[in-house]
């Protein structure tokens, strides 16, 4: 009996093999999507020709679309330049701010990680945490990005250990808290560490604070749904109602620190 | 051979460029295909380097994923391979096509959550609302096998 036990059978250990190198190959895709990584250098390459191929379909497909961004851009950087100017004349600090307008090419992630693909990546100075918009409000930030595409990371699928902060533009006063979660349920986000005494109404405008990154100041995210109070009264939490309509992303803004022109 | 990397490359560009055309649409072309090659190219070594290969590329053009769908896309298509014969009828080959799309999806849903919220509600949504286009993908490509796979003429019908 113990020799037939230990009799080497190769199709079994095939199998066993499969398995075992199955649930290897399943962690270290975890490990490497769970990880604060960049594109590795093959991934790079891959994205790069997957960005010319989609970008070539959308550009065909909505031309219409890609009339109205061209306007809108010449339109901005027209308006900003005219801004800065006059700035300058009654010697004001020149605005720095700088909005970069992409596409959306890339889809395939979003049902599942909440993440879309755009056609502009450091190529065009996007660089990693920078917010994205739309002319609903705050979108996402950017994630990973290789020569001519980048990830955005859309805030519904913002979690516990990335929070971030927010002001609530109350009628006299501005109060903080902290943007936490999304729920899908609701389609509402939670804020949370509201001080209680706060008189907070629904309707009032939620944006980004400057306290993480100065690029995030002053971006809308949404506007206050309704509040409910917890711990014993000293704090609340804000439920607030995003403009944007996550499914129907077209066109998107990356607001960038530096000087940019196409 | 090279009739199936032109299969597998033509789903896969397409699973890239539907979601751009229809939004709120997933795809499962790339599964189609490999579901058929199962049924048509049963247990061929070169098929499983092919289709582990295929799951690779997927990988890093349309996800964010390592070597995932690389495991995903063997194994899928060894199970369709070991119970699947070319002589059922496509009524049944059809219902365990959506049984295997949903299982995917259990997966992928399992996958993500341990990092992600997954809203699986829309999860549900999504793939209820694109299996129109999944089963027409499935009949185009069925037809393609059929005409092109000459290993048919070994069996009656």
């Amino acid at each position: 009996m113990k020799k037939e036990y230990f009799k080497f059978n190769s199709e079994k250990s095939v199998v066993y093999g499969v398995i075992i190198l199955s649930l290897f190959a399943i962690l270290i895709s975890l490990g490497l999507t769970i990880s604060n990584r960049r594109y590795l250098f093959i991934e790079k390459g891959f994205k790069n020709v997957s960005s010319y191929v989609n970008n070539f379909f959308v550009n065909n497909m909505y031309s219409r679309y890609k009339y109205n961004s061209n306007v809108i851009t010449s339109k901005i950087e027209y308006l900003v330049k005219e801004n800065n100017r006059l700035k300058e004349s009654v010697n004001l600090k020149e605005n720095k701010n700088n909005y970069i307008i992409s596409e959306v090419i890339n889809r395939n992630d979003s049902v599942w990680s909440n993440k879309l693909n755009i056609n502009k990546g450091y190529k065009n100075n996007i660089k990693k945490y920078m917010p994205v918009i739309n002319q609903e409000g705050l979108v996402g930030f950017i994630g990973k990005t290789s020569k001519r595409q980048s990830e955005v990371r859309l805030i519904k699928g913002i979690k516990t250990s990335d929070m971030l902060s927010v002001i609530i533009e109350s009628e006299n006063t501005e109060v903080m808290g902290i943007l936490s979660s999304y729920d899908n349920k609701k389609g509402l986000f939670k804020i949370t560490n509201v001080n209680g005494k706060n008189n907070v109404k629904k309707g009032d405008k939620v944006l980004l604070s400057e306290y993480v990154n100065d690029l995030y100041g002053g971006i809308y995210v949404g506007k206050v749904y309704y509040e409910e109070s917890s711990e014993y009264g000293l704090n609340k939490t804000l439920w607030v109602k995003s403009d944007v309509n996550f499914d129907d992303l077209l066109f998107l803004t990356v607001v960038s620190d530096k000087w940019y022109l196409k | 051979m090279i009739f199936k990397i032109i299969i597998l490359f033509i789903s896969l560009l397409l699973e890239q460029i539907i979601p751009n055309l229809f939004k709120g649409v997933l795809p499962f072309f790339m599964i189609s295909t490999i579901f058929l090659l199962g049924i048509f190219y049963k247990k061929q070594k070169r098929d499983y380097i092919l289709v582990f290969l295929s799951g690779v590329v997927y990988d890093l053009v349309c996800t964010d994923l390592v070597l995932f769908h690389g495991v995903i896309f063997v194994l899928t298509y060894h199970f369709v391979s070991v119970i699947f014969n070319k002589d059922h009828n496509i009524l049944l080959k059809l219902l365990c096509y959506y049984a295997t799309i949903f299982a995917y999806v259990f997966v992928m849903f399992l996958f993500y959550s341990i990092f992600s919220t997954v809203d699986y509600y829309n999860v549900l949504y999504v793939t209820v609302k694109s299996v129109i286009l999944n089963t027409l993908y499935f009949l185009f490509i069925y037809v393609i096998f059929k005409l092109f796979n000459h290993n048919d003429k070994k069996y009656t019908y």
